[in-house]
């Protein structure tokens, strides 16, 4: 069989992409620890301990917060536990960092992801067979546990959202691809 | 690379953070759309490839910046529950109404081998 030639290509990359806050493991470990010690277990138990869980109910709170400015709605954390590669999550930092921006006023959102190793834990203590995104309010009464493991991390932001944003640089990827085969055979076909 | 592939780059990259700064300022989308129009037909004319983390942040219908929060929603869709990897994001364009559905999975089949 022939060798397939390969040939480069230059991928332009979106230059205002907003990146994963990066958390040590050790770190993680003790949320998930304090996570599952401190969750509740009965669903009426959520709204009184201020929490919002599941993908499309912190999406749809963190977009509310996106369109009005209501001070109490942004929520202080959100932990993902799912790969932070996936379809599902990606999109989380540039949430966070819109919600931080339009709800300048009520402080800003933490942004932290467990991964998918801690969703097992956490959705059994929860009593749910799946949690992949948990928002903790700002008076929930598990922020005194959690408080002195987040300080120091930096809230995801985008900087071109101000009004002095400055330019930035082209961003290019080298990627590697293979050349088509040309079909000798089908190529005369059709021709008068 | 050569010189004028290079600045077809920069083009693209400038027209994209332009219109980004125009959505934020401006009370209308279109300027927006206008700038966005220019860059895909720019990267169409020059033959460049665009890498799916641009591809995706603009809405194919109506060439809107997909602002999640502010022009677009983004939503999980369940098809099965006993699957899993079924799972799909969806983002609805809040301009235009125009959905796009992204699976888990590839969707690639493997090949049979012998």
């Amino acid at each position: 069989m022939k060798k397939q030639q390969t040939k480069v290509k230059l991928v332009l990359e979106n230059p205002l992409n907003v990146p994963w806050v990066n958390i040590d493991s050790s770190t993680k470990e003790k949320l998930t620890q304090v996570l599952i010690q401190s969750l509740p277990t009965a669903k009426e138990d959520y709204t009184r301990h201020g929490l919002t869980i599941g993908l499309n109910e912190v999406n749809i709170l963190l977009e509310s917060c996106c369109q009005h400015t209501d001070k109490d709605s942004l929520p202080r954390v959100v932990f993902v536990l799912h790969d932070p590669q996936s379809l599902l999550a990606i999109h989380y930092p540039q949430l966070i960092a819109n919600a931080n921006f339009y709800s300048k006023d009520s402080g800003e959102c933490l942004l932290v992801c467990l991964g998918a190793e801690a969703q097992v834990g956490i959705s059994r203590k929860l009593g749910l067979s799946r949690a992949s995104a948990i928002a903790v309010r700002n008076d929930s009464p598990l922020l005194s546990q959690i408080n002195p493991l987040l300080n120091g991390l930096p809230a995801p932001s985008a900087s071109w959202l101000s009004e002095a944003s400055d330019y930035q640089p082209t961003k290019l990827l080298r990627v590697t691809t293979t050349l088509g085969t040309k079909d000798k055979k089908g190529s005369k076909k059709g021709t008068n | 690379m050569s010189g004028k592939q290079q600045d077809q780059h920069c083009r693209i990259s400038y027209l994209y953070q332009a219109a980004h700064y125009l959505l934020q300022h401006t009370e209308e989308a279109k300027f927006s759309k206008h700038y966005i129009s220019t860059a895909k037909q720019v990267s169409q004319k020059s033959v460049l490839r665009l890498h799916p983390n641009i591809k995706r942040t603009i809405c194919k219908k109506c060439n809107c910046l997909m602002v999640i929060g502010k022009t677009c929603s983004v939503r999980t869709e369940e098809p099965s529950k006993r699957k899993p990897e079924c799972d799909r994001s969806l983002w609805v364009c809040n301009e235009c109404g125009t959905t796009k559905r992204f699976p888990l999975s590839n969707g690639k089949k493997k090949k049979k081998e012998g």
